[in-house]
């Protein structure tokens, strides 16, 4: 409640200090002049006579003073009146209305409003020909040049003042164009750069791609076969990698909360079996009917998965041999399923078990890798993977997702393994 | 490095094999190519060429049947321009363009040179067979399969300011989505259970409407209009 209190306070307080602020930038220091000034009727001996009639007319004379950069154009009219209402019955007595109508002129200068600026002088000259012919204090060719001097000064500040905020103004739009136009020109910039890079980097991608395709078409040795096929791998999958990065720059999202599993699966399927084939090494890729869309982490899983299978084939698998790497989806219910990878090579011994990383991302997966060997003696790898669906936000088709991921866990023990092992060879050394 | 993609370079014009001219500025890939299509034997690769203007006067001198081309050849005649001057001396060319992972701008220009697909130079010998077979053939929307997310990749696709956009029947849409996404004209004919000769039929019709010379130009004028928009 108190908060709220504030909040309603502080906001009428910042509404009335911008009312009272004002559009231009020359408007805070006029209303503080014409404040000053309309302040001045506090001062000891303002009033000439203790008339109330007077009194009340000269402090409607020092408001309207005040309020003037508010309200130019009224003050103009009533002030005229008021100046014309007041010579009346106080015709020796000092005017303060045309102080107000004064100021108000200037006002109307500042805001390059000429018809108000000219019903304004045209106003005291009504007043100042009044005066005359009522032989009144202001009137005569003492008042003309009085007044006319005061018109003259005021308006030129007022001229002065709203040059300067025109000027202001001006600078403002013009630096508001050039940030536009810096924002611009950057951007494009950007975009060219943008596109010239991945276009220089997708160039000189194929451009090593084909030198491998060219050395494995040449090359005889075995062991430089499998490493041109690995480095075919590499360079595919970081040809795939630059159009994902490239196909995000044009969608304009950087992150997606979903991925297209089934059409990710055949592009990378596609690109490990150009990497293979360009080393040299036959490898088939059958990708089943996956889930249409998935989380993000499973798919960097899945993905992952792929390509350490297809790497230990390709180390592994005995030349001039055909390999084969399917993967598919087994459901079981509704909201759950299982993914299952699974490689087959001709090699030149048998797996005693399984590839170390690999199964330990697939126990962190909560699934499995299990090795072993087909009736025709060929090695066969297998992973598995279990799923879950969620809904989607937006009622689409559910997302598949991990069922477990203590893969960054399992990452960090595997260091500790690794550490512990060393530490134990080191150890067993220094015994010998 | 420069040189001949290979020992077998055989322009003889009695051969039955395809003829054709390989064009990128970079020898590695004009080798790669030329030795996937030697190596399935029903292919005569001409000398390759490196620029944009020996291949205008290469093609010129042999008339090949079929040409492979790089779109950017720095310095000198781009690839989109010597598509251009090629069609000019027979409209009836038939021109592939080189394409990279990620295309650059020049894919789409190529292709309203003239150019009737696109394939990838780090395809494998395979699909670079496939293409250059299916090209010479004849249009087939097969040839179209990831022609749509390559433009939108390329980010060349604004439209001409003069082109309106043509109103298109329901069946004509799906006919367009299902040219955009390469399906064979056979696979469209089963789907939509008509004859091949009806759906060639509704393909030329759309060809009209969409102002465009060809099945490749049909795919750009469906990005252009947002008719299509690759997943």
């Amino acid at each position: 409640m108190a908060s709220a209190a504030d909040d309603g306070t502080m906001s009428a307080l910042n509404r009335l200090w911008l009312v009272f602020r004002g559009p231009r930038f020359v408007d805070l220091p006029m209303r503080l002049l014409a404040l000053i000034m309309g302040l001045t009727v506090l001062i000891p001996g303002s009033f000439e006579i203790a008339e109330p009639r007077y009194m009340v007319l000269l402090v409607c004379a020092y408001a309207l003073l005040i309020l003037s950069p508010f309200f130019p154009l009224a003050t103009v009219f009533v002030s005229t009146g008021l100046s014309l209402v007041f010579v009346v019955p106080y015709p020796d007595l000092e005017n303060m209305f045309p102080e107000s109508l004064i100021f108000a002129t200037a006002v109307l200068f500042s805001q390059r409003r000429w018809v108000g600026s000219a019903i304004a002088t045209v106003g005291l000259l009504a007043y100042l020909i009044t005066c005359t012919e009522l032989a009144a204090y202001d009137g005569g060719i003492a008042g003309f040049i009085d007044f006319g001097y005061g018109w003259v000064t005021y308006s030129l500040i007022g001229l002065a003042a709203g040059i300067v905020e025109l000027r202001i103004q001006r600078e403002i739009h013009r630096r508001e164009r050039a940030a536009v136009e810096h924002q611009q020109a950057v951007e494009s910039l950007r975009a060219r750069f943008t596109s010239d890079m991945h276009d220089t980097i997708s160039n000189s991608l194929a451009t090593e791609g084909a030198i491998i395709k060219a050395l494995a078409r040449g090359s005889r040795d075995l062991g430089t076969n499998r490493q041109l096929a690995e480095l075919s791998l590499v360079n595919t999958e970081a040809s795939k990698r630059l159009r994902q990065l490239v196909t995000q720059l044009s969608d304009g999202d950087e992150l997606q909360p979903r991925i297209r599993l089934q059409a990710e699966a055949k592009a990378l399927a596609t690109s490990i079996e150009n990497g293979s084939a360009a080393g040299g090494v036959a490898l088939t890729l059958t990708v089943g009917t996956l889930p249409r869309y998935a989380s993000p982490v499973l798919g960097a899983h899945f993905t992952a998965i792929m390509r350490e299978l297809a790497t230990n084939v390709i180390r592994h698998s005995l030349p001039g041999t055909e390999s084969s790497l399917t993967v598919n989806v087994d459901r079981e219910g509704s909201d759950a399923a299982v993914l299952r990878f699974r490689t087959e090579n001709e090699a030149a011994t048998s797996l005693t078990r399984p590839p170390r990383s690999l199964s330990r991302r697939a126990q962190a997966l909560g699934g499995s890798c299990t090795t072993g060997s087909n009736p025709q003696g060929r090695v066969v790898v297998e992973v598995s993977q279990p799923l879950r669906f969620n809904d989607s936000a937006d009622g689409d088709e559910a997302d598949a997702v991990c069922v477990r991921d203590d893969f960054t866990a399992a990452a960090s023990s595997a260091v500790l393994e690794a550490n512990a092992e060393r530490h134990a060879s080191a150890t067993k050394s220094q015994r010998v | 490095m420069s040189g001949s993609a290979g020992s077998e370079i055989d322009s003889s014009p009695a051969d039955e094999r395809i003829v054709v001219l390989v064009v990128d500025d970079d020898s590695w890939t004009t080798r790669a190519v030329a030795a996937a299509l030697l190596d399935d034997g029903g292919f005569s690769v001409l000398e390759p060429q490196h620029s944009g203007e020996d291949a205008v006067e290469a093609f010129d001198r042999h008339r090949p049947d079929l040409v492979l081309m790089d779109v950017n050849m720095h310095p000198g005649m781009s690839g989109v321009d010597a598509a251009r001057e090629i069609m000019c001396l027979d409209p009836e060319a038939t021109i592939v363009v080189l394409t990279t992972v990620s295309p650059g701008p020049g894919i789409t220009r190529a292709l309203e040179a003239g150019a009737i697909a696109a394939v990838n130079k780090s395809a494998t010998d395979a699909e670079l067979v496939r293409v250059a077979r299916a090209a010479v053939a004849g249009e087939s929307p097969a040839l179209l399969r990831s022609l749509a997310e390559d433009i939108m990749i390329s980010g060349d696709i604004a439209a001409d300011g003069s082109r309106t956009v043509p109103a298109l029947t329901p069946s004509e849409k799906l006919l367009l989505r299902q040219i955009c996404e390469g399906m064979d004209y056979s696979e469209i004919a089963e789907q939509q259970v008509v004859s091949v000769y009806t759906v060639k039929s509704h393909a030329r019709n759309l060809r009209i409407k969409l102002d465009a010379k060809n099945l490749a130009q049909v795919v750009i004028r469906a990005i252009q209009h947002k008719f299509y928009v690759p997943e």
